[in-house]
């Protein structure tokens, strides 16, 4: 017998149940928000809501000209997943991609290519990398093409952006710009990284659906705050000369590597850091920053600290005679020559530095240095020269003067040290004393960085440090002046004197690795200021291992570097800038005081001679001064002109001119 | 009152059924507020909301129009329902629509619409059995023989029928069938004799699964998922989800709209939306809001059942209360990691036509009791035909539970 009662017992009891499984439930609902709670909440934070970093954009640099040298560009790494792509589609419209990607890219044919992704696909590959870095419009173009245009899904095409440092300048003061790198940034672009860089922002963000995450809040954590542009003291113009200069002479004296520096007398800015390593084909390019990096026995161009010490001293002056007999001196078992066979006999300090007599310059350190080198080594730890200049781009060579008593030093070390050997410095180390001496004894650091921008508005002037307020006495000073001014008038480097602007230097011929008696390797180089009498900037030009045979000295190698870099930033006209190779110079106007003479020659009513060659910018300003009218095309110097040469000239006559 | 002149049957019981179906917009509100984010430009949030809606008048409708029938009648037509239900599940057992590796669905011809018969039989098959257990006269239902055709096979053939695809139901409509039978005055030796029986054919099930190859992915399905419950290894990504969900909800919530799991945590429209909500709107709000909802949405059913003029409508009362309760308590249950993950839904709640449709149909038999415990009158003249005698007891106070008969 059922009745209602049987039904309701049990229903209620079914009822009763289900109320405690409830209970049960709500249970657990508090053992896991309150139990498990903190620990949930903190991994559920961790997987769920990140703070997701807002990159800064990376500062600019500039040349002090006002030429952009790096900046960031997107660019686009392409790859394939040809398993997503529908089996019919890819081998309707395989071909047609593998055509398409060869146009584009090259690198394969499209048969090749045609191979290569059905082998992807075959394979199961589906990250298979079709083209890296590639600009925004290449990226255009492949994305049109058949089977990529269907997108990711369907159609494969990956697509990830990434940043790339450009110098749109190219290759010029490459090791100087630098590059930015994950951990080992180097040049400008290390040294000033705290800088550039910027500070990333956060924003806090949540996941949602497809690994995509959503921005919790409508303001960043942190504000990314993208770097500052930097101007640098680097000219582009005078780079452009250094950069060509150098790498000429290296050509042509199949040289290892060489480096050629030009800076501002007064404010320590470079203005030009060119840097050119050899390949194994034999070209160059910007292989390491020997400039600052590579720290050599200086040799010849030392001599300079050695006859300070001894004009500041009071041991010289430069009158002061010396015996150089017939240009060899024996050292114990050791010999020193001077560059002359049967040597110079007896000149004065003036004269043993302007030839460059190492016996001379030793005798005189050895006669007045031989009892006390210490006091020797402390002029050269006066001046500064033990210590890096601290230049804020990593990898400075450490300069090397021995110590009496300490470590190597023998009865040699001091007269090697007299015509620097046994002694080790980098190029701008050596530059900064010459400088120093073009500066009238002020030392001042070498400096990189002239101001730092945003948004094209100068926030920060870089001031010039001072090294060493007075490195020597005003006497001293121009009497070193006129020691490195002689050089050039009288001395080794007669061959770049130059009437219409004064230099001042010395050479160096510095035989390099000579105690393992190898083949000959030398170092020639050059240093020096111009002008001469109202000393502007200060260059330093290093040959490092030039071929022996087509010459090694400092003077023949180096110094006509000097002087065309020179020249060429005195020279009047703007040179053609940036161009990958140096115009050839067959019938150009090298010369200031040719192009004068040439464009005081041409006034109406006389014929006109040969234009080829001449800067455009000076001939323009004369030829217009001279009331004609003048069609200009391209920029450089003049390859072409009408009417030819040889035309009688009339004024308001139409001259037209192909620069380039 | 005008307005509720036409809505008969227990008025609170109304008014939960509308609070949970106000209460069902509230995630789905939610999941068209991520919208831009994630379905690039379509409408996909404001699609649900819409079908939602368009399920939720059309489960009114259904309310509405089942409560207007009298019970007895609805028992009456639970027979040949059942008939077709059947039919309908063995239908889908052969040509169902696939859906995460589980054919639960048939397609409704020419429509995109999908219908899963389990859920229609979790409603029709309780019904079938409460008003089939009480027409057997007490005196065979001793005879195991008498009764077999007419109740253990129905629901071992729907159990059989359901359990390839979706075992979880299977077991849970064993369950209900169960306690209806029980309840209804079913000897219990012979609802043991059923569960004997649903077990061996079980334990003959899986060793047929195992023989015949590429059917094995349910039962690895299965076994992980016990398996991760009750052993030590890590706990399946959805679990820790919703987990991490629920922790994150704190006492009041983030706030609408504001669930960060809910888009990696799977089925969280369906299986996992009491996580979304308690994350959402809280353990006050959300958690203890809902489950109360559905507790009183199952007393009421126990007092429209102990109200009920006739054996047979208190019977259907309770068992459509069960129905809806072992589902939601079920769904909970999962959501807090009190027991494996099922596919159970959460009635009114979660998305999904046929849970919303079937849900709706068993509020509307209970509703349909409830209009009828109005006045002596209308009862005598719908009451049962089978058990006339019955009549007095359901005007009586139920309080007398000791006056049942023992079986």
């Amino acid at each position: 017998m059922t009745d209602q009662g049987h039904i309701l017992k049990y229903g209620y009891t079914f009822t009763v149940l289900f109320i405690l499984v409830a209970l049960a439930i709500v249970a657990q609902l508090f053992v896991i928000q309150f139990g498990e709670g903190p620990q949930l909440r903190k991994q559920s934070e961790r997987e769920v809501i990140r703070e997701i970093p807002i990159e800064a954009e990376r500062g600019n640099i500039y040349s002090s000209d006002g030429q952009l040298l790096a900046t960031t560009m997107p660019v686009y790494d392409v790859h394939f997943d040809p398993v997503t792509v529908p089996f019919e589609t890819f081998a309707n419209e395989l071909p047609a991609l593998a055509k398409g990607l060869a146009q584009e890219l090259g690198l394969y044919r499209a048969a090749r290519w045609e191979k290569k992704l059905q082998e992807a696909r075959n394979q199961g590959q589906r990250y298979y990398p079709i083209a890296e870095q590639v600009s925004y419009q290449k990226l255009q173009r492949l994305r049109h093409l058949p089977i990529f245009e269907n997108g990711q899904f369907k159609g494969g095409f990956i697509v990830e952006q990434k940043h790339y440092r450009k110098m749109p300048l190219g290759k010029i003061a490459e090791r100087t710009i630098g590059r930015d790198r994950p951990h080992l940034s180097t040049g400008l672009e290390g040294a000033f990284e705290r800088i550039l860089e910027g500070r990333n922002g956060l924003r806090l963000k949540q996941k949602v659906k497809g690994g995509h995450w959503k921005p919790i809040t409508d303001h960043y954590e942190v504000e990314p705050r993208n770097g500052l542009d930097l101007v640098s003291t680097l000219d582009t113009r005078m780079q452009d000369v250094a950069h060509h200069e150098l790498l000429r002479a290296l050509e042509r004296y199949e040289a290892d590597h060489g480096t050629a520096v030009v800076m501002d007398v007064q404010t320590g800015a470079i203005k030009a850091l060119a840097n050119l390593g050899r390949t194994e084909e034999g070209t160059y390019y910007e292989k390491r920053n020997y400039a600052i990096w590579e720290s050599t026995e200086p040799g010849s161009t030392f001599k300079l600290a050695s006859v300070l010490a001894l004009l500041e001293d009071g041991f010289a002056d430069t009158s002061t005679r010396v015996n150089t007999g017939n240009g060899h001196l024996r050292i114990y078992n050791a010999n020193i020559y001077d560059s002359r066979p049967g040597g110079y006999g007896e000149i004065s300090l003036a004269d043993a530095f302007a030839y460059s007599s190492n016996v001379g310059i030793v005798k005189l350190i050895n006669q007045h240095y031989g009892d006390q080198p210490r006091k020797f080594v402390d002029r050269l730890y006066n001046l500064g020269l033990h210590h890096k200049l601290g230049l804020p781009i990593r990898g400075e060579g450490q300069p090397f003067i021995p110590t009496p008593g300490q470590g190597k030093w023998s009865g040699l070390s001091l007269p090697w040290m007299a015509f620097g050997y046994q002694v080790s410095f980098t190029p701008l180390q050596i530059l900064s004393l010459y400088n120093a001496v073009a500066n009238d004894g002020q030392m001042v650091k070498p400096r990189l960085l002239e101001a730092t921008r945003r948004h094209g508005r100068t926030l920060e002037e870089k001031n010039t440090q001072v090294l060493q307020a007075s490195i020597c006495s005003r006497r001293t000073c121009e009497a070193l002046q006129a020691l490195l001014r002689r050089v050039v008038t009288h001395g080794t480097a007669q061959n770049i004197n130059s009437p219409q602007l004064p230099l001042a230097g010395k050479t160096g011929t510095c035989e390099l690795n000579y105690w393992k008696g190898a083949e000959h390797q030398y170092q020639a180089s050059f240093v020096g200021y111009f002008p001469a009498d109202k000393p502007r900037y200060s260059c330093i030009v290093v040959i490092n291992s030039p071929n022996y045979h087509r010459g090694y000295y400092g003077s023949a190698v180096a110094a006509p570097v000097f002087r065309n870099i020179a020249e060429n930033i005195f020279a009047a006209a703007p040179k053609p800038l940036l161009t990958e190779k140096p115009l050839a110079r067959k019938d150009t106007f090298g010369r200031q005081a040719d192009i004068k003479a040439t464009l005081r020659a041409l006034r109406p009513g006389k014929p006109l001679p040969s234009l080829k060659g001449l800067p455009g910018a000076a001939l323009l300003s004369r030829l217009e001064n001279l009331g004609f009218q003048v069609k200009i095309n391209g920029n450089g110097r003049v390859n072409w002109h009408y009417p030819p040469a040889g035309t009688v000239l009339t004024t308001k006559q139409l001259i037209e001119l192909k620069l380039g | 009152m005008n307005l509720f002149a036409h809505f008969k049957g227990d008025k609170a019981l109304w008014t939960i059924i509308l609070l949970l179906m106000v209460f069902s917009l509230l995630p789905l509100y939610s999941a068209s507020s991520n919208l831009a984010y994630w379905s690039g430009g379509s409408l996909g949030g404001l699609r649900m909301l819409g079908k939602h809606l368009l399920f939720l008048a059309a489960g009114l409708g259904i309310i509405y129009f089942v409560h207007r029938i009298p019970y007895a009648q609805l028992g009456n037509g639970s027979v040949p329902i059942f008939i077709i239900v059947g039919g309908l599940l063995f239908y889908t057992l052969l040509f169902g629509v696939n859906i995460s590796n589980a054919a639960r669905w048939v397609q409704i011809p020419n429509t995109s619409f999908t219908f899963q018969p389990s859920a229609l039989a979790y409603v029709v098959l309780p019904l079938y059995l409460a008003r089939s257990v009480l027409r057997i006269k007490p005196e065979r239902r001793r005879s195991f023989r008498r009764s077999f055709w007419k109740l253990i096979v129905p629901v071992l053939a729907t159990m059989a029928l359901i359990a390839p695809s979706n075992l979880s139901t299977a077991l849970l409509i064993g369950v209900l069938s169960m306690g209806v039978l029980i309840m209804g005055g079913y000897p219990i030796k012979f609802v043991l004799a059923l569960l004997g029986i649903a077990v061996a054919a079980f334990g003959l099930y899986l060793l047929l699964i195992m023989a015949v190859p590429g059917t094995q992915n349910r039962l690895a399905t299965w076994e992980a998922r016990v398996s991760q419950h009750f052993g030590d290894g890590p706990e399946p990504y959805q679990v820790k989800k919703a987990k991490l969900a629920i922790a994150q909800g704190g006492l009041l919530g983030k706030g609408p709209g504001k669930s960060a799991h809910k888009n990696f945590l799977p089925q969280s429209q369906s299986d996992f939306i009491y996580a979304v909500i308690i994350e959402e709107y809280g353990i006050l709000f959300g958690g203890l809001l809902l489950i109360g909802l559905y507790l009183m949405l199952l007393i009421r059913c126990a007092v429209i059942a102990s109200n009920a003029p006739t054996p047979f409508g208190t019977l259907a009362a309770f068992a459509m209360g069960f129905v809806l309760a072992i589902q939601a308590f079920v769904n909970l249950a999962v959501a807090v990691n009190l027991i494996p993950v099922t596919g159970q839904t959460l009635p009114l709640l979660s998305a999904g036509g046929s849970s919303i449709l079937t849900t709706c149909l068993a509020l509307g038999v209970v509703l349909s009791v409830s209009r009828q415990i109005a006045g002596p009158e209308t009862i005598t003249e719908e009451a049962d035909a089978e058990a006339p005698s019955d009549t007095a007891f359901g005007q009586m106070s139920p309080s007398q539970p000791e006056n049942a008969p023992t079986p």
